[in-house]
């Protein structure tokens, strides 16, 4: 690095200032621009960042030289964000430092730190190889063979940072993960091999009313009044269960019935869920399969559902906002509920058939077998002994390598040279020579290929990615799976890192059926949607909220961003806008006017109705929240996380932390400002109360309140009137939620950078380093002239050096 | 074998005699252990030519995510004529049995919440970045987990969240279904699905040598920038090789078989004291049988309400008490439920006989979290408490509530009660001052 004149200028201002404290000094390690930022905060900073206890529990005197070091790292780039952004030297307690030593500093360790930070990523790149993550694998091997059977719900919780399950930093291995990975392997390849040798396992079963009601008076089916199986609106558990559907064995199911609703409310229908399980009280889960709202005019429906073996399906009415039947002794007696003039559903008749998501069987056989010809053996059963199929090769050895060498470049995402793919060869060599048969031993081949740590992690090496990485990484970010034929062919052609053609394959992907997943997947991540059922709101305090309204509220979201997305629409609507998406049922629980139908819709709002953009929507207003009370403190650091791109650092870790004593206090904005009034928390307070105390009006479960709730035995009463007013960090002052939003979404750029910081942290699999920074603001300003539209944003990512770099 | 039968009979007497033979088996014959020993009822399930033997040491600990609140769990007075706390009250039948220990923890360890990495491990974070190392229940399953047909368990209430870490650091993932736990200790596989796993275990041992090969070849092409990550898979394929073995001779044998029936999993994930309850039952089947002798069971603090009469919000809510007395109360409930629950846990375990003591007399049980005190996050003076093992117990061990004393020299006297001759585990300066 040449010297800048910035560093010779500063060598005269050393020597001119340092005198004896340079000789003194154990943290001066030899080179002059070093002494002189140590001079910097002795002057400005040591006042309060020294001693036995430091404020904020950083000590500058023991801050090393050497940024190797991670944390002398992280701590210098603590003291630039500080000083850069004039939060320190707190303001209220000192003088403002002059620009022309603040801008000399700022911008030499800056550059220092920058510098350090490009060379590491230069030799290392800035994400150490990643893994696949249990949804990765999970779709990868779906794609890589064709199958459709869950595999993620067999594999241990992975851990997140952020709520991010791609950082690499995070994600480990031991033994347990690797058995656990064959294990999901055996799985997967047991279902390849089972629908490419033996007879497809399509069926249906056409079912009458009469047929799903109950064969007994007491019971929990549905009872079969007038040519239609009937379930009233109660709390049964098990209440509408149809044992008729019980699967015999595991698989995906189609159902299609026509539902009317009975005894219909005037103002509404009856939503009903559908969902499956055992079905008996020693195995009482019960999986989500769907919604619907049931009216007086005839309708079919169709869902699809998972059933592993001896598992049924429960169809009722299911809205907490309906008068229940009351039944005696646990079961329903004909009749017993029709009497007592509550809703119900009837459905007229019931379709089941057993299907396979994706590819049919003949695609799965040619992923295992390519074009070779099979011989079903006449006397195996289903299921069984097709391990003994006889696969009819031209030559044998050939064949077989071109096979193995097929599935290990689709496996592997990358052409591998042949030697490279020797031992997968000898694998079936050796299980022919054993005796094995053939199907086996391709077997055995294919379960190393996928236990290959080429398959488990991604290979990428320091430097600018070679199309086959730079396809693998955009395709496990925006389909989290293994990159499709197009994707590989353009990275063998050398093409992919054109700017024209790798924006074009994003187009193409956020277009494709897979890639209708990214939002979700990506915003169970960026917004913690995955954690949706972390609480249930309080049933005292939130009587009609609902597992309809709550699954309502995910579509919100879902069907929101999806629009940002395929609109390119601005990232101010991310927190300001006049419409959202809404059904019928999230249309009366957020008190907007009536909605007809079951599925999402784009409505206009009026102001006072105060939603629209996410910080409205409930799903995001239930995750920040714990069921029962709001805290604008885990708001707060939410939404200066997640939306604002604001780094709120965690409490310091060898400050002892005080003791929250509420006792004398009352409201939590009185709670709060008793917790601000102690200097080692105002700091990161006065940025993260702000947006909390803006959300204030919005209660735990999504809805809108003027008053909290005050629970006083056992029953809820009017509380406090509530105080959305609050002042910004930046000193502006704002009256409520609405004022809030009009200041946020003022300037563009930090809800632009933010969007840009975390699709490149998802996507890339590294958090936002320092010397990213730059990067990120180039994102930004190339975004600027769509209006920082969402898409746009997101191909500036992709387009990046952050993206194409390791 | 003259020489195997002359190292057995060593360590058989070790156990009376440790001081003096111990460190010289050790030397000897590497890490060896006493033979499993076993109870008339498990001698028709395994190993038939088995002589008796002394019972095995066993180490359980059932940790917490939110810690258990100070002034209702630290006694007053010390030693052996304290005065119990409220959270002690109910098991004062045990008083001999257990020591309680306030004013201690992890040395260098914060973060919080973070910190629950470390309660096993004690393993110093510094700057966020620092890799974890084995936990205290792995080092004791690395040297004689062998000898049962799990070399350990990793259970928790809800979710597989664990505080048990392998040597590089990775979290082992708990298992927190009581009834497949169950399927996996008890119940035996058809004689084909038998078959066929013992197959797919040598092709699987063959694989293991096969990806081995190939990772060091991608090694070579990836160079030096991803050398941790590939070292880390490598250990974890060489470690699966080791089970794959060990698992082949067990695979043949029959597993153990109870009177108790397999449990119902309880549904609700907020219902942590009947999932503990649930939990308890296995771990004593588990015990009983010998088929470990090394678990963690972890209670996390997700979830909502508790359903418990007199609570109406959540444990994590109510952990955050701010000392607000409504609270406070509720949480003093959960909690001393959850004292409770570990006390029935070790009368359980007390009336199973073994020889001449019982299974609490054989088995260190261990209550801790890293949290000390929930409300502010603090890792300093968590909660201890040790019960059973065979120590003589100490009451109350008071230590600094301002200059805790370190924990980990509890663990180190733990690793030797368990039989394994170590002076040092992690930041441990000797063994625990006051139990012997």
């Amino acid at each position: 690095m040449p010297a800048n004149p910035m560093t010779i200028k500063f060598r005269f201002v050393f020597c001119a200032l340092v005198g004896s404290f340079c000789a003194a000094s154990p943290f001066v390690h030899g080179d002059e621009e070093s002494a002189t930022r140590f001079v910097f905060l002795k002057q400005h900073c040591y006042d309060c960042h020294t001693g036995s206890e430091p404020s904020g529990g950083l000590d500058l005197e023991r801050l090393g030289n050497d940024l190797a070091e991670q944390e002398d790292f992280d701590n210098w780039v603590k003291v630039f964000d500080r000083v850069a952004s004039g939060e320190m030297p707190p303001p209220e307690d000192y003088d403002p430092i002059e620009a022309e030593p603040l801008k000399e500093f700022t911008e030499d360790v800056q550059e220092w730190l920058a510098t350090h930070q490009r060379d590491e990523h230069r030799t290392k790149g800035r994400v150490p190889a990643r893994r696949l993550t249990n949804l990765q694998l999970e779709r990868s091997l779906h794609d890589l063979l064709g199958i459709d059977i869950p595999l993620e719900r067999e594999m241990p919780e992975e851990p997140k940072s952020e709520n991010y399950s791609t950082l690499a930093r995070v994600q480990s291995i031991s033994h347990f993960h690797l058995q656990q990975h064959i294990k999901i392997v055996d799985s997967a390849l047991d279902e390849a091999f089972r629908r490419a040798l033996t007879p497809e396992d399509e069926r249906k079963w056409e079912m009458s009313a009469q047929q799903i009601s109950r064969t007994r008076t007491r019971t929990r089916e549905p009872e079969f009044i007038d040519g239609q199986a009937v379930v009233w609106s109660g709390r049964l558990t098990f209440y509408g269960r149809l044992p008729a559907t019980t699967a015999r064995v595991s698989g995906w199911y189609r159902f299609t019935f026509e539902v009317e609703s009975l005894k219909t409310p005037k103002d509404r229908g009856v939503w009903c869920t559908v969902r499956a399980g055992q079905c008996v009280s020693s195995a009482p889960l019960m999986s989500w399969v769907g919604s619907f709202e049931a009216t007086e005019d005839p309708k079919v429906v169709t869902v699809d559902a998972w059933l592993p073996e001896g598992h049924m399906l429960q169809i009722r009415p299911h809205d907490v906002t309906l008068k229940q039947a009351r039944f005696q002794g646990g079961q329903s007696r004909n009749g017993e509920g029709g009497k007592q003039d509550v809703p119900g559903l009837a459905i007229n008749w019931l379709n089941m058939e057993r299907i396979h998501l994706g590819p049919n069987d003949g695609k799965v056989r040619s992923n295992l077998l390519g074009d070779l010809d099979v011989k079903l053996p006449k006397s195996a059963r289903r299921g069984e002994l097709f391990w003994a199929t006889e696969v009819v090769t031209r030559a044998r050895k050939k064949d077989t390598y071109e096979l193995i060498q097929a599935f290990a470049n689709r496996a592997f995402r990358r052409d591998l040279a042949a030697k490279d793919l020797e031992q997968f060869n000898s694998v079936f060599d050796s299980a022919v020579e054993k005796g094995e048969p053939f199907v086996h031993a391709l077997r055995a081949a294919y379960r190393a290929i996928l236990c290959s740590a080429r398959f488990i992690y991604l290979q990428e090496l320091p430097g600018e990615l070679d199309g086959y990485a730079l396809a693998t990484r955009l395709s496990y970010f925006l389909w989290n799976s293994t990159p499709d034929e197009q994707l590989l062919r353009l990275a063998k052609e050398e093409k992919l890192g054109q700017n024209k053609v790798l924006r074009q394959e994003v187009r193409r992907m956020l277009r494709s059926e897979r890639g209708q997943e990214f939002v979700k997947d990506f915003a169970k991540e960026w917004l913690e949607l995955s954690e949706i059922d972390f609480t249930d709101p309080d049933r005292r305090l939130y009587p009609d909220f609902d597992m309809v309204v709550q699954n309502s509220m995910l579509d919100e979201t879902y069907a929101f961003l999806q629009d940002l997305l395929e609109s390119d629409k601005s990232v101010r609507n991310l927190v300001n806008c006049d419409y959202t998406f809404v059904n019928s049922r999230l249309a009366r629980f957020y008190g907007l006017p009536k909605v007809e139908g079951d599925t999402m819709r784009p409505i206009q709002v009026a102001a006072s109705d105060h939603r629209g953009g996410l910080l409205t929507q409930g799903a995001i207003l239930k995750v920040t929240a714990n069921g029962t009370n709001t805290s604008p403190v885990i708001r707060g650091v939410w939404i200066s996380r997640r939306i604002l791109g604001e780094h709120i650092p965690p409490p310091p870790d060898n400050v002892p932390a005080i003791e929250p004593d509420i006792r004398g206090a009352k409201t939590i904005r009185e709670q709060l400002e008793k917790h601000r009034s102690l200097s080692d928390c105002a700091a990161c307070h006065a940025k993260i109360d702000a947006p909390g105390f803006a959300l204030e009006n919005f209660d735990a479960a999504g809805r809108w309140r003027d008053y909290y709730p005050k629970v006083i035995r056992r029953k809820v009463e009017k509380g406090a009137k509530i105080d959305a007013s609050y002042i910004t960090a930046a000193g502006q002052e704002f009256d409520g939620f609405d004022d809030f939003r009009d200041l946020i979404s003022a300037d563009l750029r930090p809800l632009a950078r933010n969007f840009a910081e975390h699709l490149a942290v998802y996507g890339t699999g590294a958090e936002i380093s320092f010397a990213d920074r730059t990067e990120i603001q180039k994102i930004v300003n190339k975004s600027a002239s769509s209006g920082y539209g969402m898409r746009s944003i997101l191909e500036e990512v992709v387009l990046s050096k952050i993206f194409r770099n390791k | 074998m003259s020489q195997k039968r002359r190292v057995e009979k060593t360590c058989r007497s070790s156990f009376s005699a440790r001081q003096l033979h111990r460190r010289a088996v050790l030397r000897g014959a590497g890490v060896t252990m006493s033979l499993p020993w076993l109870t008339a009822m498990q001698r028709a399930v395994a190993m038939p030519a088995m002589r008796k033997e002394t019972p095995a040491k066993r180490f359980v600990a059932m940790t917490l995510t939110l810690g258990l609140h100070g002034p209702n769990l630290v006694p007053e007075g010390e030693g052996l004529d304290y005065k119990p706390s409220m959270y002690l009250e109910d098991v004062q039948d045990l008083r001999d049995k257990l020591t309680v220990v306030s004013g201690s923890s992890h040395p260098g360890v914060n973060g919080g919440h973070r910190a629950e990495a470390s309660l096993l491990t004690a393993a110093r974070q510094g700057g966020g970045r620092a890799r974890n190392t084995i936990s205290i229940d792995q080092l004791l399953a690395k040297h004689f987990g062998n000898k049962t047909r799990f070399p350990s368990l990793v259970l928790a209430a809800e979710g597989s969240n664990s505080p048990s870490y392998t040597e590089n650091g990775a979290m082992i993932p708990a298992q927190s279904s009581p009834s497949r736990l169950y399927m996996d200790l008890f119940v035996d596989d058809s004689p084909a699905v038998r078959e066929i796993q013992a197959r797919r275990i040598v092709e699987g041992r063959s694989i293991m040598d096969l990806v081995a090969e190939d990772a060091r070849s991608l090694q070579r092409t990836l160079g030096i920038s991803d050398q941790d990550r590939l070292d880390a898979y490598f250990t974890s394929v060489r470690d699966l090789e080791k089970r794959m073995a060990e698992n082949e001779k067990w695979a043949r044998m029959p597993k153990p078989k109870v009177d108790e029936k397999k449990p119902v999993d309880i549904a609700d994930p907020s219902d942590l004291i009947a999932r503990q309850r649930a939990m308890h039952d296995v771990i004593r089947l588990a015990l009983k049988t010998d088929s470990t002798r090394f678990i963690t069971f972890h209670t996390g603090g997700g979830g909502g309400v508790i359903p418990i009469a007199g609570i109406d919000e959540s444990y994590h809510t109510l952990s955050h008490h701010g000392m607000d007395e409504e609270k406070l109360q509720q949480l003093g409930k959960i909690e001393r439920a959850m004292v409770n629950q570990w006390a029935d846990f070790l009368r359980d375990i007390a009336t199973i006989e073994e020889e001449d003591s019982n299974l609490l007399d054989n088995t260190a049980v261990l209550l801790t979290s890293n949290l000390g005190n929930a409300s502010n996050h603090s890792n300093r003076n968590m909660p201890v408490l040790l019960a059973g093992g065979g120590f003589k117990h100490a009451g109350h061990l008071a230590f600094d509530q301002n200059n805790n004393y370190p924990l980990p020299n509890l663990f180190v006297s733990v690793l030797q009660q368990c039989g394994l001759e170590v002076d040092k585990f992690a930041t441990s300066t000797s063994t625990m001052t006051g139990l012997s």
